[in-house]
């Protein structure tokens, strides 16, 4: 089943691609016809007036009732009950949005600014959002930092995401989204947030991609092993999987790589290059290229697990600790290994001695996960 | 005094000197001065309106966008200021205080025979809180223009860097003079009406803005707690509203909205107090239903109160709050829709004519109707999770406020210009920028439900190239609009010094102001008049020596009821 | 003078009547609802606080339980006493200056006056002591002792100290995930910065009994709403005593009488309101258990 979304486009509304977006379109449609009744009628009813009794010499309508109870009462109840109706009608599809059907597939959302992470069952994460056709999905959504919002066009869903606060969202994609024949392109739906971010707020879209289960588990897997290279299935050096998680942990919003100046300060020659700190943990704590590279490790993990600690000179504390992201996935030490080497790779040369791949192999728990088909089991928590 | 008072002491001459304004009780010069200073903020915010839709000509934003060098996402934050500034100026500078603080100040006591307001000092103080909320609010242009949308959503507006303090601390003496123009009215409504004046012989500006003044009392108070406390959130981090510090993000929303929805009633029924008395002065007939319509007001401002979280659907709040406020917010319609009805009916067997302040009417109407109605998609719960936050709800707003309260602004600036400033403008320009205007508002945000329908979240500096031809005719309409309004105040200001002068009663006009000379004398009437009922057109006939209407068969004994 | 009539021209206004009134009765009447509007604009001012602090507390009750404790009850009620009887005054004073008993009335208004300086005083009193234990609200809150208090106390001195904060930190506190997500079926959703603490149910089933466990998350929101209720309270009393002080000034010329008492009677109206907001105040911060 190929479906060319937008070529079915029509005046008003995409066309749905889920259950709730046919019956959200039900119930649009309903209204318009019945909007469209009355402001016709209002407008053609004062037109007609202005033309009837325009003011002409010596003509009066002295007789001219000023009330009419049964008339007044009529205009009153009439509007109510359509109101009313459609209110409840409204109701009924609204307890459906609330209700998600048990057995549905759970996604963790986490937004923060100015991005969305999707969390999948099996580990993976991703910044696209996978989702498989027929299958109901429910999303649960949080935020590291202010309230954004999930909107979903083709859905015809949304719902905030809002700090200290757990929400959920269901949808039933009922349309696959395909390659397009012509241009061999993948098409996917818009991924919006609709509640006001901040500076990157326009830009904090993403694409939903409707899948088969084949190309699901497909997706999923290699979002799910960001360690390995999905073409040769090699474990990726580590420089290259702290490029990735450059990108989705969201550091590229504020350190640039290529020396530009940002919030944050730049990892173009970050590593080994002296710093100064407006507030740090120790009194006089200061970074010298001289410092030994233990020193500067501890300085790069803190200031990743808690980037409040020590303050650059000229810098704003704005930077959220990456402790919470990182404690839920399964490979937090491989992670911030991986960063730190990447940031390592951008400074000086001479300083960079590059960590051997096998080391990937040789770290605990995600080896059975590079090498295995499945993707890692769920981790449970403890205490759960 | 009274022999001093010749025909042509008028308020504007009866004193001079700048100080004689600054510190005038008079509640038409503070009417006056309340013009001036709405319209320049008008004008403020209808200038960062367009620098909005200057930027959304293309996808990747005209004004503000990234180039090579400049990659950060903090490129888009002169557009975030620049909507949250406009917002901020059209609601708290322009539309609360519009209507009841320029033309209500000036015509209300008149309309009831009174000398003045009941407290005329209070009502100075007003104005100047007036002021003070005004230059505290736009100091923020420059000391770091806010950039959290005129809601000021927390933790957002306790974590920017921008100015919020000012503007909030602005806002919150905004919403002080408003609730003493609100006291001041109620109580001069309640106390100052003329013998014979029943409660239903009230012209029903009167009861709009009686109802207006209900909601700033009692809702406006709630609003300046939630600044107070949004204030000591960014000081002291309070952290009532700061999910960082333990609080909730959602309960300033609803503290927010608890003000903020009766507040667009605020802006709603002093215009649909002018509606009716243009539409009774153009077509020449009693409002049909006159109870209805005066009830309604009251209908609208208590149901009002009860619908605030319609704002809030998909934002977290639990469903049951969510059904009940869906429910009221349904209800809410029916007064508007009794209005309209009535206005209609008022219209049949009329004597129409077609003068600028009746074509604003007729326009609103037509927008208010479109506004109104699309209101309703997104007071249904599964509809509005699909448009909440996108441009339908900017399409929809602004067709109520634009199309429905600033249309009637300027239709009774129309409408009582003769009576401030005693000059007639040039009817048939006036006509023309109504008609224009017309049209160029609809083809500005026709569009935008559409591009809302489509998926276009609100408050973004680019989109996606698909939604670019509505964003162009958006932005054609725009400024055929500004180039309207810019005919508007220039005919305006011209008939100031050109202007044929004005007859005490040009319209045919049955309520009191109408009855007093164009402008009307410092004390408005020497003897307190004795009134019969509203919009009694019979003996109003046209002068030609006066070119004027004058009451021909004098009605001194009210008419029983 | 001796009838308020109707005047025909300005010239025979009574002395106290503005030129848009017609008559004595008319500007007292006007003036009377315009404070009664005046004070439901005040009352809901408050109520906005009192919303939140019932929605805060409903959501947090282990949070109030504990930190009440660090309030002083007696310094409270002995505020609440000095209110009171300074209403009692208050009304007396009005009295006096509708019976046109001058000397009394000056005299009343003195003791109320006087009642408000006890008050603030107090208040003084407690905001430094607050201040020196750094009991204070958002990042401010750095207490070095848990609060005091009966079987508190012995139950959990020592706990105390493993939960304390670092005194030094002035980062954001650290929120428990607690509740949040326990529903989802893979873990938090994400370890949010707050949302309902884990003491949320202990709190709940101690019902209005005294709290015992170790510290709870956030106690620094009780302290945000006890300075921003008592802070906007204290400020109402510091206008009402420029009223009042304005009032002695003119009540010693004698300007007040039978015909012309209401300001005095306004400004009567706003000091019972006053009061009445502490009277709600006391027990909602100072009487938790
Ligand atoms: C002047 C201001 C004004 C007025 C009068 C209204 C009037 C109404 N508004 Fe609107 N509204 C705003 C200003 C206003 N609004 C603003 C500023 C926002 C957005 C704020 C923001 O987020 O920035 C908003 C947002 C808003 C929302 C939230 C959208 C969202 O964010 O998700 C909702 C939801 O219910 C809503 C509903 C309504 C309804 C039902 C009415 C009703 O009162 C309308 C009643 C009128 C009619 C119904 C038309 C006339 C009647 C007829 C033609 C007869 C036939 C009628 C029937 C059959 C019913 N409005
Ligand atoms: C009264 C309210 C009001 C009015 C009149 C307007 C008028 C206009 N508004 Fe706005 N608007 C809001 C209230 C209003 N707006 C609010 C509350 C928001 C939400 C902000 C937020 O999200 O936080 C908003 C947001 C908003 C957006 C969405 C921004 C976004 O979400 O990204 C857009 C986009 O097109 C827009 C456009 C316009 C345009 C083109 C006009 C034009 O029609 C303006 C035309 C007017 C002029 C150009 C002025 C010319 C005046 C003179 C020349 C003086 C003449 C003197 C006399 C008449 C005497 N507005
Ligand atoms: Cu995230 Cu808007
Ligand atoms: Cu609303």
């Amino acid at each position: 089943m190929i479906s060319s979304l937008l070529a079915q486009r029509t005046f008003w509304l995409d066309p749905p691609a889920s259950t709730s977006a046919e019956n959200h379109d039900l119930v649009f449609y309903a209204l318009l016809y019945v909007m469209a009744f009355f402001f016709f009628l209002v407008v053609t009813i004062m037109l007609a007036f202005v033309v009837l009794y325009r003011r002409r010499k010596g003509q009066t309508h002295d007789n001219a009732p000023t009330h009419n109870t049964l008339l007044e009462i009529l205009w009153t109840v009439i509007p109510l009950g359509i109101v009313i109706g459609f209110f409840v009608i409204g109701l009924k599809y609204y307890v459906d949005i609330e209700s998600p059907p048990a057995g549905a597939d759970v996604v963790d959302v986490e937004a923060s600014q100015w991005q969305f992470n999707f969390k999948y069952s099996n580990g993976a994460e991703s910044n696209e959002l996978y989702l498989l056709v027929d299958r109901p999905v429910l999303l649960k959504l949080t935020s590291k930092d202010v309230t954004h919002a999930l909107y979903i066009p083709a859905f015809r869903v949304q719902r905030n995401a809002v700090p200290g606060q757990n929400t959920e969202l269901w949808f039933k994609p009922t349309v696959l989204t395909a390659k397009d024949p012509a241009t061999g392109e993948e098409e996917s739906l818009h991924v919006f947030c609709t509640q006001y971010c901040g500076n990157g707020h326009a830009e904090m879209t993403t694409k939903a991609f409707v899948l088969t289960r084949e190309d699901y588990d497909k997706k999923l897997a290699e979002a799910a092993n960001i360690f390995v290279d999905k073409n040769s299935n090699q474990p990726l050096p580590y420089i290259e999987v702290g490029k990735k998680l450059y990108i989705t942990m969201g550091c590229s919003q504020c350190h640039s790589i290529d020396g530009a100046q940002g919030t944050a300060p730049t990892w173009k020659g970050l590593y080994k290059r002296d710093h100064e700190f407006s507030k740090s943990t120790e009194a006089g704590y200061t970074l010298k290229e001289s410092d030994d590279d233990k020193k500067w490790d501890d300085y790069l993990q803190r200031s990743i697990l808690h980037p409040e600690a020590d303050i650059v000179q000229d810098f704003q504390n704005v930077m959220p600790s990456q402790e919470s992201s990182l404690s839920g996935s399964p490979y937090k030490e491989k992670k911030l290994a991986a960063i730190i080497e990447y940031i390592k790779s951008l400074g000086d040369p001479k300083y960079y001695k590059p960590m051997k791949t096998q080391d990937l192999h040789n770290s605990e728990k995600p080896q059975a996960a590079a090498n295995s088909e499945q993707p890692p089991a769920v981790k449970k928590k403890e205490g759960q | 005094m009274i022999a001093k008072s010749q025909d042509n002491d008028n308020y504007l001459t009866h004193s001079s000197g700048i100080s004689s304004w600054i510190f005038t009780l008079d509640h038409k010069r503070i009417g006056v001065m309340y013009l001036i200073s709405v319209l320049v903020a008008f004008l403020l915010g209808g200038l960062f309106a367009m620098l909005i839709r200057l930027q959304l000509l293309t996808p990747t934003g005209l004004l503000f966008h990234k180039t090579d060098v400049l990659k950060d996402l903090i490129v888009y934050k002169p557009y975030n200021q620049i909507f949250t500034v406009h917002g901020a100026v059209m609601i708290f500078l322009v539309l609360i205080p519009g209507i009841p603080g320029a033309l209500g100040n000036f015509v209300l006591p008149i309309m009831l025979g009174a000398k003045d307001v009941a407290f005329p000092r209070l009502n100075l103080w007003s104005y100047y809180l007036y002021v003070c909320g005004m230059l505290f609010a736009l100091s923020s242009l420059v000391l770091g223009a806010v950039d959290t949308g005129w809601t000021f959503y927390t933790p957002y507006s306790v974590q920017t860097s921008t100015a919020v303090i000012s503007v909030v601390f602005g806002a919150f003496l905004l919403g002080f003079s408003s609730i003493f123009t609100g006291l001041n009215f109620i109580v001069t409504i309640h106390k100052l009406r003329p013998r014979g004046m029943t409660w239903f012989r009230m012209p029903l500006f009167c009861w709009g803005l009686y109802a207006t003044a209900l909601i700033q009392i009692l809702a406006t108070p709630v609003l300046a707690i939630t600044l107070l406390l949004l204030i000591l959130e960014r000081m002291f981090h309070l952290g009532i509203f700061d999910p960082a510090y333990g609080g909730s993000s959602l309960l300033f929303q609803h503290f927010f909205w608890f003000y903020s929805h009766p507040a667009v009633y605020i802006m709603i029924l002093p215009a649909m107090g002018i509606m009716s008395e243009v539409i009774a002065t153009f077509s020449r007939r009693e409002i049909f239903g006159y109870r209805f319509v005066a009830m309604s007001s009251i209908a609208i401002a208590l149901i009002g109160f009860f619908v605030w979280g319609h704002h809030m659907f998909p934002n977290g709040q639990s469903g049951p709050a969510n059904v009940i406020f869906s429910g009221l917010t349904v209800l809410v319609a029916i007064p508007s829709a009794i209005k309209v009805f009535n206005w209609l009916a008022t219209l049949y067997k009329g004597s129409i004519d077609l003068k600028t302040p009746m074509m604003y009417a007729l326009g609103f109407f037509f927008m208010f109707s479109i506004g109104g109605l699309t209101g309703l998609p997104l007071a249904i719960l599964p509809t509005n999770f699909h448009v909440h936050d996108t441009y339908f709800v900017v399409a929809h707003f602004h067709y109520v406020m634009f199309g429905g309260t600033l249309f009637m602004f300027i239709g009774g600036i129309h409408y009582w210009w003769p009576k401030i400033t005693g000059r007639m403008y040039n009817e048939s320009l006036g006509r023309l920028c109504c008609l224009l205007e017309l049209l160029a508002f609809n083809l500005t945000f026709f569009p935008q439900f559409i591009l809302g329908l489509h998926g276009m979240p609100r408050r973004s500096a680019v989109y996606y190239p698909e939604f670019q031809y509505l964003h162009v005719l958006s932005t054609i309409g725009a400024f055929i609009q500004m180039a309207a309004f810019m005919v508007i105040g220039a005919y305006l200001l011209h008939s100031l010094f050109r202007g044929k002068k004005a007859p005490a009663n040009p319209w045919g006009g049955s309520t009191l102001e109408w009855s007093c000379s164009s402008p009307p004398p410092h004390d408005n009437f020497k003897e307190t008049p004795i009134v019969g009922r509203p919009y009694d057109h019979h003996g109003l006939e046209w002068d030609e020596k006066t070119e004027g209407f004058e009451r021909k068969e004098k009605e001194l004994v009210p008419h029983a009821v | 003078m001796t009838q308020a009539t109707i005047p025909q021209s300005p010239h025979d206004h009574p002395e106290h009547l503005s030129h848009h009134f017609e008559s004595l009765r008319q500007q007292y009447d006007s003036g009377k609802l315009g404070i009664w509007l005046f004070l439901t604009t005040e009352i809901l001012m408050f109520s906005g606080l009192f919303c939140g602090y019932a929605v805060l507390r409903s959501l947090h009750p282990e949070i109030f339980l504990y930190a009440h404790r660090y309030l002083s009850v007696e310094l409270g009620a002995l505020n609440t006493v000095v209110l009171i009887f300074s209403s009692f005054t208050m009304a007396w004073a009005v009295r006096a200056a509708q019976l046109g008993q001058t000397k009394l009335l000056v005299r009343l208004l003195t003791i109320t006056l006087v009642c408000a300086f006890v008050f603030l005083g107090v208040k003084f009193v407690e905001y430094k002591n607050k201040w020196e234990e750094s009991l204070l609200p958002g990042k401010f809150y750095r207490p070095e002792e848990p609060p005091p208090g009966g079987k508190f106390q012995k139950l959990r001195e020592t706990d105390f100290q493993s939960v304390k904060k670092d005194a030094s930190a002035d980062a954001k506190p650290q929120v428990a995930a607690g509740a949040v997500g326990e529903r989802s079926t893979i873990g938090p959703a994400a370890i949010g910065p707050t949302g309902l603490s884990e003491h949320w149910l202990e709190g709940r089933h101690h019902g209005r009994e005294s709290w015992s466990g170790p510290e709870p998350d956030n106690v620094q929101l009780f302290f945000g709403i006890y300075f921003a209720m008592t802070g906007l309270h204290g400020v109402h009393v510091i206008g009402g005593m420029m009223v009042i002080a304005w009032l002695i000034s003119k009540a010693r010329k004698g300007v007040f009488g039978p015909r012309h008492f209401a300001p005095v009677d306004f400004v009567g109206l706003y000091w019972h309101l006053v009061d009445l907001v502490w009277i709600f105040l006391f027990p909602l911060l100072y009487l938790i258990s």
